[in-house]
């Protein structure tokens, strides 16, 4: 029997909100920081593997609630918007049917919208937003009928076919920006300017409401290894291709977006690794990969956009920045956390899914075990942009540019990259079995977690608790032995002329821009350097060109108001629809 | 004919000299600022440059979109005016050690011409071999930095070591490895007319197989830096396919007694510089080996009057132009090879990327020291 939710006072909490908010939006705030901590309670004490994503998503909440305390300067419908984006999500997180999911999905969905189109500077990305979220939905709600014609019940009941989870997860990875439909989160972020603390919750706990349909619907449905490689493929070309582009993106917000895409191709991919394998020691690690990813990436990325937030302007070249002590080291720790760095959250994260993928080619030993270790290999090349992209984030938002001063906002991301750092030491409660240690290292027991082919054969291991130590006793007999480092500050040295312009952020990833120039079919004129932002965009935005020239076409040509060809075009369509109904 | 270049208020042509200046070239210079780009500056004191020269890139990050090269930051004001022909050479032959054979024998051509008399043969051969001991020194030297910014420290050593084998046997011949006090209107210093070039041939020939055999080497060459450009002069002009040379279109120091041939590329790039370059070491090996050095003096009267004296250096024409009166020097013009060579450059730079820059810069042979000087 699956575990029932209806935590109702949640929902009220974040109604009463969401009332509070139009009259004030900082006690709106308030109120939906404390139920967040409310949700996170819950989910602590009920604790099992969904639970874990009312964790993941209450921490985003509480965060972004607090930060929009001192952020939010977008007049009255910002605030209850945001809540009430909140509260859809709180609902579909907790349903226990298909109803209350897509009610859910969509009290999530549509003030996203608003959100993107009342803070318009433009037009398109809401309705871009709006084209996708809704083929998203329609594609969810078709998986979810498609169920309830085979179990005569909406309700979360084991499925005897794929068939619901193939449509539906196509419905999710849409609204999770996967390959080849990255528009989806990149442009309302970058291009619609969401404010900040909605792209926090649009990239971390909006695709996390995604993330969460695709492993309900895995764990409903029987074992489909087939649907498992294409996952995991498509999960490692979104990798790549999300942090190539986030490499490439000069757009503050442009950047964390186009991250989001590979670290959401990379959660899929490790689901498909569990789909491969579900019942098995590598699908259990593989789940649990599931979550810490999706732990890893929904605080960081947090954190990450409440560093945009703190930034004027859009541009990495042009932005001001007010810089702290506190906001370099948060925002060190949270981009090295998306670097995949150990002793971070997102050091661990990465590490399991690559594990995962070389095990579960080890241990397939057929021709499709070279799946996993082409996407492994093709998900590794992409965490080396993904560093590269995030120390491009962090250098230019917190460490060469701007000026020394106090802002306060920025403290929020910095208690986020602590946390980011501190829960990387206790993962080892996100991989219950897989946890030992090993004294010939003098490492104690339950301080190494092991990655596992079966239950007796091991296949590695790492250890962020340790690391973390050894970093500070490390730091602490340095400073011991050597005391506090001398700093000796002297003039920039450029070539013997005075300084003179300083290497752009552009220009950081504009070797990759020449080398894969065929790729991001880079274009350079006299009046400038052009990329492709999103080549998949560009396809489809070409082919929807032409199929409306097309439409005009057909429509000036042959539905001119003239009845014969309308009577041909009723005959032709009713015998197409016809022969389709006999042969389906 | 073809334009060689400003010298003085004049453009010179390979066959005449007309006042005023050379025609324009189209050289339609981008200021505009797109999106992404900035400068970038290296030099003038900077790892990798072998002199003081400022090159300031515009670039949107590893892709060049234009350069301006400024020679100028340590520019030399050299008192020549009022000073007797001799007292100038010594000036002169200081200017570019490197290139010293070649601007002392242009200046002092520029003498005979005013003077109105033909080279005494033996003089003029002493000259050539000067001329063509510098090439193939001034040649190695470029190969050798070539390999240095590939980082290949083998063939780089070898090269130095021959350089300096070269080195000694100019120094025996002439007295000064840098023909300094070798060179003057009446005579060329000969103290051992009997050295011989046979193990430096044989020597440099196996390096440069082995150079040129190097995939990694020549892949840093090719397709770097073209330039097909009828306004570029020596080995940059031969190597995209241009006949030019001084040593056949002037005829004052009887380069026409030799048999010898203009090595020449078709690609226009750095490799194509290079193999020109490289083969011209044979060529000139090849005119060593027919000189006979005899040791012999010319009564020079020196007139007074204006005249320009050319001779074809190792990075392409030199000339000066000279006005004298009653034996003292009273106005005095340079065309510098690298002066024109650095225009060369920042056209072929355009495009390229910034790992291109030192191979392309140093294929050009360019001496920064000849250009950033004022005579006065």
């Amino acid at each position: 029997m699956l575990p029932q939710f209806y935590p109702y006072y949640i929902y009220i909490g974040f109604i009463i909100s969401i009332v509070i908010s139009i009259l004030n939006r900082k006690a709106g705030y308030i109120l939906s920081s404390i139920f967040s901590i409310v949700f996170l309670g819950y989910g602590i004490i009920v604790r099992n593997i969904y639970t874990d994503f009312f964790i993941i998503a209450s921490l985003v909440w509480f965060f972004s609630s607090i930060f929009s305390i001192l952020y939010d300067n977008y007049g009255k419908w910002l605030a209850p918007l945001f809540i009430t984006s909140i509260l859809g999500m709180s609902i579909a997180l907790t349903s226990n049917n298909y109803l209350d999911f897509l009610a859910g999905w969509e009290i999530m969905t549509i003030p996203a919208y608003a959100i993107i189109g009342l803070n318009k500077k433009i037009d398109y990305p809401a309705f871009t937003f709006m084209g996708f979220g809704e083929l998203s939905t329609v594609l969810v709600l078709s998986g979810f009928l498609y169920a309830y014609d085979t179990t005569g019940t909406i309700e979360f009941v084991k499925l005897y076919t794929i068939i619901p989870l193939i449509i539906s997860t196509f419905g999710f990875i849409i609204k999770m920006g996967i390959f080849p439909f990255f528009v989806t989160e990149w442009l309302p972020i970058a291009h619609g300017n969401s404010p900040a603390n909605s792209s926090a919750i649009l990239s971390a706990s909006m695709t996390l409401v995604a993330l969460y349909g695709i492993v309900k619907m895995t764990l409903l449905s029987p074992i489909s290894p087939i649907f498992g490689y294409i996952i995991m493929s498509i999960g490692g070309f979104s990798v790549f291709f999300g942090a190539l582009y986030a490499y490439v993106s000069n757009h503050v917000k442009g950047l964390p977006a186009f991250s989001t895409i590979e670290n959401n191709g990379a959660i899929l991919a490790s689901i498909g690794a569990y789909m491969i394998a579900p019942n098995s020691v590598i699908g259990d690690f593989a789940l649990f990969t599931t979550i810490t990813y999706a732990f890893a990436h929904s605080l960081a990325k947090t954190g990450i956009f409440l560093i945009s937030g703190s930034v004027e302007g859009e541009d990495f070249d042009s932005i001001k920045v007010i810089r702290n002590k506190i906001g370099e080291i948060g925002g060190i720790f949270l981009t090295s956390s998306m670097s995949g760095l150990l002793p971070n959250i997102g050091g661990v994260a990465t590490w399991s899914l690559l594990e995962t993928l070389f095990m579960e080619s080890y241990a397939l030993h057929s021709v499709l075990s070279s799946v996993p270790i082409i996407a492994g290999s093709i998900i590794a090349m992409g965490e080396g942009f993904a560093t590269a992209a995030m120390v491009k984030f962090i250098s230019y938002t917190q460490i060469f540019k701007g000026f020394r001063g106090n802002n306060t906002k920025i403290v929020i991301p910095s208690i986020v990259g602590i946390i980011v750092l501190l829960f990387g030491s206790i993962t080892y409660f996100l991989y219950p079995g897989f946890v030992g240690g090993d004294e010939s290292l003098g490492m104690l027991n339950g301080f190494i977690i092991f990655s596992k082919i079966s239950s007796t054969q091991t296949f590695g291991g790492i250890s962020p608790f340790y690391v973390l130590v050894l970093i500070i006793i490390f730091s602490l007999v340095t400073l011991g032995i050597f005391g506090k480092p001398k700093v000796r500050r002297s003039e920039v040295w450029n070539n013997g002329v005075r300084p003179k312009e300083q290497y752009s952020s552009f220009a950081f990833a504009n070797n990759i821009r020449m080398m894969l120039a065929k790729l991001l079919r880079t274009k350079i004129s006299p009046n400038g350097l052009e990329v492709s932002s999103d080549i998949f965009w560009e396809i489809m935005y070409f082919i929807a060109k032409q199929y409306t020239k097309f439409s005009r076409l057909f429509a000036i040509t042959y539905m001119n108001s003239n009845i014969t060809w309308y009577m041909i075009y009723m005959i032709i369509a009713f015998l197409i629809v016809t022969i389709l109904v006999v042969i389906l | 004919m073809r334009i060689i270049g400003k010298l003085g208020k004049y453009c010179l042509y390979s066959d005449s000299v007309v006042e005023g200046e050379c025609p324009e070239e189209n050289n339609v210079e981008n200021k505009n600022k797109p999106y992404g780009s900035f400068s970038f500056t290296y030099g003038p004191s900077a790892g990798g440059l072998f002199e003081a020269v400022g090159i300031e890139l515009d670039t949107y990050g590893e892709y060049i979109r234009g350069i301006r090269v400024d020679p100028y930051f340590k520019l030399r004001e050299i008192k020549v005016t009022g000073k007797q022909v001799n007292d100038a050479i010594l000036l002169i032959e200081r200017i570019n050690a490197s290139f010293s054979a070649s601007h002392s024998i242009a200046f002092i051509s520029a003498i005979e011409k005013i003077s109105d008399i033909q080279v005494n043969p033996n003089i003029a051969y002493a000259r050539i071999l000067e001329l063509e001991l510098e090439r193939i020194r001034n040649n190695l030297f470029v190969i050798e930095r070539l390999s240095e910014s590939a980082g290949f420290q083998v063939p780089l050593n070898q090269l130095l070591y021959l350089i300096e084998k070269v080195n000694r046997k100019i120094g025996k011949i002439f007295g000064h490895r840098y023909f300094f006090g070798a060179n003057s209107p009446d005579k060329v210093r000969i103290l051992d007319g009997s050295i011989k070039f046979d193990d430096i041939e044989r020597e440099y020939r196996e390096i440069y197989h082995d150079l040129i055999e190097n995939r990694i080497f020549i892949d840093r060459l090719q397709g770097n830096g073209v330039i097909k450009d009828a306004r570029s002069i020596g080995p940059v002009a031969r190597a995209s396919g241009f006949e030019y040379d001084a040593r056949k279109e002037d005829s004052h120091l009887l380069y026409k007694d030799f048999d010898f041939s203009i090595p020449r590329y078709d690609t226009g790039d750095a490799f194509g510089r290079l193999i020109v370059r490289a083969e011209e070491i044979f060529e000139s090996l090849r005119i060593i080996s027919q000189i006979k050095l005899i040791k012999e003096e010319q009564n020079i009267k020196i007139k007074d009057g204006e005249g320009i004296g050319r001779v074809e250096s190792p990075s392409g024409d030199l000339a000066y132009r000279v006005v004298v009166n009653s034996g003292k020097i009273i106005s005095l013009d340079l065309l510098s090879p690298s002066m024109i060579n650095i225009k060369s450059f920042s056209k072929s730079m355009i495009k390229n990327i910034f790992t291109d820059f030192p191979f392309n810069w140093e294929s050009f042979g360019i001496w920064v020291s000849e250009v950033g000087v004022k005579f006065t």
